[in-house]
Parts: C-alpha cells; structure tokens; sequence
C-alpha cells in the first residue's frame, strides 16, 4: 500500500527553504571566517614585513655610514690590491731575456758563434757560423730534442746554410721560444 | 443544486508574485555576506597580501645588502691604514699613477752606470703636458692628462690585459757581453714594472756588443671613482702581498732616483754651454 504524507505541501516546501537557509548561514558564516583569518593573517605578515623592512633600512643606513666614514681605507685598499695585482699579471706576462740568452748559450755548441742577433716578441732570428756541419745538426738537436732545448723553444728552424771561403758553415736560423718561457724569473728574480 | 466549488489556495496570499519573493528574502542576508567577504578578499586582502609578497622580496634583497654591508665593515674595521699607506707607496713604485717619464730616464742612468754600459741614444716619444695648477681652462686643451694608448705589440698586450698604459723608451747602448746582460737584468729587476722588447744585437770588430732595445714601462692612472658602496672590498692576494714586501723591504735599491737638483739662473737664454 502506497504511503499517504499527510503534510500539506506549504509545510514541506517550508521546510526545505528553512533548512536551505540554515546551509546558507553556515557557508557564509564558513566564508566570513575565512576571509577574517586570511585578513587577519595578511595584516600581521604586512606589519611583520614592514617592520623588517624599518630594521634593514635602519642597519642598512647604520652599515653605510660606517663604510663611509672608513672611505680613504678603502680608496688605499681598492688602488693597492688594483696597482699590486695588475704589476703581477704584467710580470708573469713577459719575457726574460736574459734567462733565455743564457740557457741558449748553455745548449749551443762550442764551435758555433752568432753574428748577430734579433728578439722580437717570442721569436729569436740570427745569423750563425759553425767549424762543422755537425756543429750545425748539433745545435738543432740540442735546442729542440733536448729536454733543455724543449723546455726552451717550440720550434727552430734553418732558413739558410752555406759554406764560407774559410769552409766554416754559415746559416740563418730563427727559433720559437716556448710561451712556457714568459715571466719565469719573475719580478727581481733575476741575477743581478 | 450547483454550488461553487472552492479550490484550495485560488486566490490566497501565498500564491501573490510578492509572497514568493518574500519566500526567498530569507536568503538575502546569508549571500550579501558571503559576496561581501569574497568583495573584501579580492578587492582588499588579496592587493595586500600581494603587497606583502613583494615586501618579504624587497626585505630579501634589503637583508643581502645589509649582509653585504656588515661584512664590508667587518672586514674595513680589521685593516690597517698604515700599512696600506706603505703598500701604496710600493704599489706607486711598481706602477706609477703619472707616466714619470723623468724618474723613468734617471732609473735607466742609475742602471746604465751599476751595469757599465755605454747609452749612445736614447729616446722617448712626448713627454706629456704639465700643468702648474693655475692655468685658466682653455676649451681647446684637455683638462686632465688623458691615459697614452699603448703602442701595439706584445707590451701593448700586456699593458691591455692589465688596463694599463706604456712610456717606450728606445735605447741603443754598447758593451761587452756580460755588461749587456748585468743591464738588462737590472731592468728586469726594477721596481718600476718594465717590459723589454725588439732586442737587437750586434757585435763590433773590437769585441764591444751593440744593443738596441726598446723598454717599456707601465703607469696606471689611479681609479676615478670607488665602486658602489654595496661592492665586496677587493682583497690582497698572497703574490700580490708578497710583491708588496718585497718591493718595501728593497726599499731605495728599487726605488726610482730622485731627478737632481741643478744650477739655475742664465744671463742670457742663448748663450750655449
């Protein structure tokens, strides 16, 4: 048997809205409270923030004024540090000539002799004279197969060889100096 | 009998067009409230909260400056003034901040008579402009010295790499083998950052060597202007420092020669010597 509501529908349609009301009241009271903590909460960062922001500014103006009053040690120190590191770089940077010269006499062989004898940037170009073609062949070997000679240059080439009316061996040679080579001695290192 | 029949709410209050939005009235508090607050959070709260957003941002980079800025005086607080005052003055001797062009030609002479060589020539290209301080401006004239670009070659290399400027000297001198290498050691060991370059030997009949050589010697004009005040103090590394020592503890053997004093006062400026 079906159910009979004896309910007039006023009394139901009623109901719903009351309870439809009651749902709504608490959602917007859920939201309002929402709102209120997010408000809430913004507000207590935004103070915190910028009460940070006062503390860093104040730090910032103390730390500055404290850089500014050391200003001429720092003016000594920025000159000094840019003066000594610049004089270093340069140092390292160049040529020793004469620790080259010498080492390069050190591997020539005793019956070789220069005429002359040019140093342009890392190049040397001279004209020599040997008693013997061997004293010639001695003096490639010894500048690039020698560990000495290796260290020393990088390359060496013959441009010219001849015999002389004496039968010396006359001969145009320049070398590469190895950019290993550059400030070796460094500043003041070198035998005075 | 016909009797009018009655139908049930036909005609009452609760049917009116007025009842029924009286019906839905109830709700208007619950949804002004809520269009209210989600209102307030988008149109107030949200803008600040995004204020706030940018504000812990700003903080942050405040908070590293101020870092940077403590850290500066920390390390300010720790040096001392009168030790960088003598490391300057070692600094000036390696680099000098003018081209010191005559203090240059006296460190040569000083070298030439400690080595024994003979300076058949020497020469250096312009001088430079001296002022005596009470010029009047000339709109023609350049108010400072302005820095000589440095010649090209492998010292100009150098001097670039290092953001310095080169005086060139030529010089030709003559002597025996181990005088020519006693001089340019010497100059080698200068305190004045010098390079040497386009080296040209040539040896005589008499046993004597001719040298021609071309010395450049570095100068850096001093800084204009300090980097900003947030910038980290530039620091000493141990070569440099070591530089320095070294430079101080030679003291005059390095240091350039004074330029001397000489006679003055002519009765006529042609008469020759």
């Amino acid at each position: 048997m079906a159910d009979i509501n004896l309910l007039p529908s006023e009394e139901k349609a009623s109901d719903s809205l009351n309870s439809l009301q009651k749902k709504l009241t608490i959602v917007s009271v859920l939201v309002l409270a929402v709102v209120a903590l997010f408000t809430v909460v913004t507000l207590i960062l935004f103070t915190t923030e910028k009460g940070r922001e006062s503390q860093l500014k104040a730090d910032i103006e103390k730390s500055a004024s404290q850089v500014a009053a050391k200003k001429s040690t720092e003016e000594l120190l920025t000159v000094v540090s840019k003066k000594a590191s610049s004089a270093n770089k340069a140092i390292a940077a160049r040529m020793i000539y004469t620790d080259i010269i010498t080492k390069t006499a050190e591997l020539m062989p005793k019956d070789v002799y220069f005429n002359d004898l040019k140093i342009n940037g890392s190049k040397l170009s001279t004209s020599a004279k040997a008693k013997t073609s061997a004293d010639v062949a001695n003096l490639v070997s010894s500048f690039v197969t020698s560990d000495e000679g290796k260290k020393l240059f990088s390359s060496i080439s013959i441009d010219s060889l001849a015999t002389d009316a004496d039968g010396n061996y006359a001969f145009s040679v320049s070398m590469q100096i190895n950019d290993a080579q550059s400030g070796v001695s460094g500043q003041g290192a070198v035998t005075k | 009998m016909n009797l009018p029949s009655l139908t049930v709410g036909a005609g009452t209050k609760a049917d009116s067009p007025i009842a029924e939005i009286g019906k839905f009235l109830i709700f208007a508090p619950s949804i002004l409230a809520i269009v209210a607050s989600i209102s307030i959070a988008f149109f107030v709260v949200w803008p600040k909260f995004n204020e706030v957003v940018k504000l812990k941002e700003s903080n942050k980079t405040l908070e590293a400056t101020s870092v940077k800025l403590s850290d500066k005086v920390k390390a300010l607080s720790v040096l001392d003034q009168s030790k960088l005052k003598t490391q300057l003055t070692s600094a000036e001797l390696l680099l000098p901040s003018e081209k010191n062009i005559f203090p240059f030609i006296r460190q040569i002479e000083d070298i030439r008579n400690r080595s024994g060589v003979v300076i058949t020539s020497l020469s250096v290209g312009t001088v430079g402009q001296f002022n005596s301080g009470k010029a009047k401006p000339d709109a023609g004239a350049p108010s400072a010295p302005a820095p000589v670009p440095p010649a090209a070659g492998a010292d100009s290399d150098i001097a670039g790499s290092v953001s310095a400027s080169v005086v060139e000297m030529k010089v030709s001198v003559t002597s025996d083998y181990r005088s020519i290498l006693q001089f340019l050691n010497n100059l080698y060991a200068m305190a004045r950052v010098t390079i040497v370059k386009d080296l040209s030997f040539s040896p005589t009949a008499d046993g004597q060597i001719t040298t021609s050589l071309v010395i450049s010697s570095l100068w850096q004009p001093l800084p204009s202007d300090l980097p900003s005040i947030e910038a980290p103090l530039p620091s000493l590394t141990k070569a440099d420092t070591d530089l320095l020592s070294k430079i101080e503890n030679e003291g005059p053997i390095s240091a350039p020669a004074p330029v001397p004093d000489v006679p003055k006062g002519r009765p006529d400026i042609f008469t020759k010597f």
